[in-house]
């Protein structure tokens, strides 16, 4: 493919004009990155935004007082791992929809402690004029070093692993898999996740509030996700694009985004489960199965002589009733 | 395998009450029960996968795996199937075998370790991949490996767990009514490849409802009753116990019909519950067990 200078300019204008709006794509998308592991794996866990608030704080004061970018997301990673590895212990004997209440009551935990400390967080109205440390590039980077660490457990060994594990934890077990030790590095995983897209954040937009940890932040990471799709990241990427970019570029119904919004979860959840990435594979496997059903009975009609039908079962198989041999 | 006065509670319930019994390398194990007599129950203790208080003591090759969690049991080799299908519906059959190599042990859980340590690394992907293709095609599924489970009838979707749960090459092979809702002839054919695991050196308990099986099948059975085991020995001499004719027949259960409804076709007479007559409908006399041991 050659370079379209036009295409170019225009992408270039493009993601000048919406930068801010890429941004918050990119580190929404983490987010929900981080959401998804969980979910994916059968760990009903909503702390990842918990660790977005901190992983955004500690990043923004160390860049307020001159640390390296480089030393901040080592410090946010490392804790994230530490913090999130004594969570998943504390939370280990938790499941399903108590895992999620103890999970949000972190979150919420997480947001007060950091408005109280005032001195060190600047309490409620947050934290103010941290240094732009990163790019629309570097954060790109970071997302797709992630999206590639995802990908991986979503093939081979790792991803049957994760889909026996969330299927029936009982059966992951019996075939020997160590399934508390899953859950725990599906949890320092998360929280890792969380942690850098919180970062990301702080380092961006040079400004981080307690308020965004908030409850309406676990409902914009679900929605993400389930709109999107959870099994693979591409759902998460495509979620954080629609639900970060639908209402800024739609501004004339704006007043309506929350309707809209929860109107579109509704008819997902009911129409298509896993999601938009879900819906479009589905599409494609029906579009390639047909395909290939049409082909065969092309063929078959040239050999045979006969008429073309179009009736095809769901496995490709000619259905019963063509003509096979007729002159 | 031995059990020795193994004892389950839930809550004031007695699920199993000094239960006792051993498992055999190269033995197929019958156990027969009605329905609530502790059967599941046991074999959930077998494999760790129960949350009742319990007494008494499991061991496996000498050593008690009381306080181990169900994967480490797994790990040692106790394999198992279970009693509804549950197989994972969004992974094709052959990943769902996949599922069932163990992690770190490519070559199974006591694999052949004379090959050295790099042996694992070497022919890692390639060697899972064979004992998947072999296991399917054990199993008989080979055609279907593609397929979903929930696209496939029932009885192959058991053929898919066994695979599952033979593919890392087991031990001790726990199968919770392998047969059920199976045809006559599938039912042989499944008997079969029991005695023929067996005779590669697992032992293998296999819960069952139909005595017709068992007798055709087993080598060793017991069993239980309201907890407890009520009658132990050749499945002969099972089923041949009045107690076993009392608890498990019921009331007027001498007319044989656990035989007779549940292997259609193979011409049941009333007497075939006493197990005189262990021949197939497929005409595959099987073996009695003691016959087949030694094979063995």
């Amino acid at each position: 493919m050659g370079h379209d200078p036009v295409l170019l300019a225009s992408l270039g204008s493009f993601f000048q004009t919406n930068a801010s709006t890429v941004q918050t794509m990119l580190v929404d998308a983490l987010l929900a990155f981080s959401v998804q592991i969980c979910l994916r794996a059968g760990v009903f866990s909503l702390g990842s935004v918990a660790f977005w608030s901190l992983g955004g704080y500690t990043a923004g004061i160390m860049a307020k007082h001159g640390q390296p970018t480089v030393l901040a997301f080592a410090v946010v990673i490392a804790g994230a791992v530490v913090l999130g590895a004594v969570m998943s212990v504390a939370l280990a004997r938790l499941h399903g929809l108590y895992l999620a209440m103890a999970t949000v009551a972190l979150d919420l935990v997480v947001v007060v402690l950091i408005t109280n400390a005032t001195s060190i967080t600047g309490g409620a109205e947050g934290l103010f004029a941290i240094p732009v440390r990163l790019g629309t590039g570097w954060t790109v980077g970071v997302v797709a070093v992630a999206a590639g660490v995802l990908a991986l457990t979503e093939r081979g060994r790792a991803g049957r692993v994760v889909r026996v594990m969330r299927n029936d934890s009982d059966v992951a077990a019996a075939l020997g898999i160590r399934v508390r030790r899953m859950e725990r590095a599906v949890f320092v995983g998360s929280a890792v996740l969380g942690a850098l897209s919180g970062a990301c954040y702080a380092l961006l937009f040079s400004t981080i509030q307690p308020s965004q940890g908030g409850f309406s932040a676990i409902v914009t990471a679900l929605t993400i996700v389930v709109l999107g799709g959870m099994e693979t990241w591409v759902g998460g990427l495509v979620g954080a694009v629609v639900v970060v970019g639908l209402p800024l570029w739609a501004t004339p119904i704006s007043t309506w985004t929350g309707v809209i919004y929860g109107g579109a979860i509704i008819v997902v959840a009911m129409v298509a489960p896993r999601g938009l990435v879900g819906l479009v594979h589905d599409g494609v496997r029906q579009v390639v199965t047909l395909g290939r059903g049409r082909g065969r009975n092309r063929n078959d009609s040239q050999d045979v002589g006969g008429p073309a039908s179009g009736d095809v079962t769901a496995m490709g198989i000619p259905a019963p009733g063509v003509p096979q041999g007729a002159p | 395998m031995e059990v020795a006065d193994l004892e389950v509670r839930f809550g004031g319930v007695v699920a199993l009450a000094g239960v006792s019994f051993s498992l055999i390398s190269g033995e197929c194990c019958g156990l027969i029960g009605a329905n609530g007599s502790g059967k599941s129950t046991l074999l959930a203790a077998l494999s760790r996968l129960h949350h009742g208080a319990e007494r008494g003591d499991i061991r496996l090759a000498g050593e008690s795996c009381v306080g181990w969690s169900p994967d480490r049991v797994a790990r040692w080799g106790v394999a198992r199937t279970f009693q509804t299908v549950r197989l994972v519906a969004d992974l094709d059959v052959r990943d769902n075998v996949m599922a069932g190599v163990m992690p770190g042990s490519a070559t199974g859980n006591h694999a052949d370790r004379r090959r050295g340590p790099f042996a694992v690394l070497r022919g890692r992907a390639s060697d899972a991949s064979a004992r998947v293709d072999e296991a399917l095609q054990t199993v008989g599924v080979t055609a279907q490996r593609k397929r979903r489970p929930t696209e496939l009838p029932y009885g192959l979707q058991r053929r898919v767990e066994i695979a599952r749960a033979i593919v890392s090459r087991p031990r001790v092979l726990l199968l919770d009514e392998p047969t059920a809702g199976m045809t006559g002839r599938e039912r042989a054919e499944l008997g079969e490849l029991f005695g023929r695991l067996a005779g590669s050196g697992m032992a293998v308990l296999v819960v069952e409802h139909d005595v017709r099986f068992v007798t055709s099948t087993c080598d060793q059975a017991f069993a239980l009753d309201g907890g407890r085991v009520v009658a132990r020995g050749t499945p002969t001499e099972v089923i041949a116990s009045p107690e076993v004719r009392q608890a498990y027949l019921g009331t007027g259960g001498a007319g044989g019909a656990p035989g007779e409804v549940r292997a259609p076709g193979a011409g049941g007479a009333p007497g075939d519950v006493s197990g005189t007559s262990s021949v197939h409908g497929t005409g595959d006399a099987g073996g009695t067990g003691p016959s087949r041991g030694a094979r063995a």
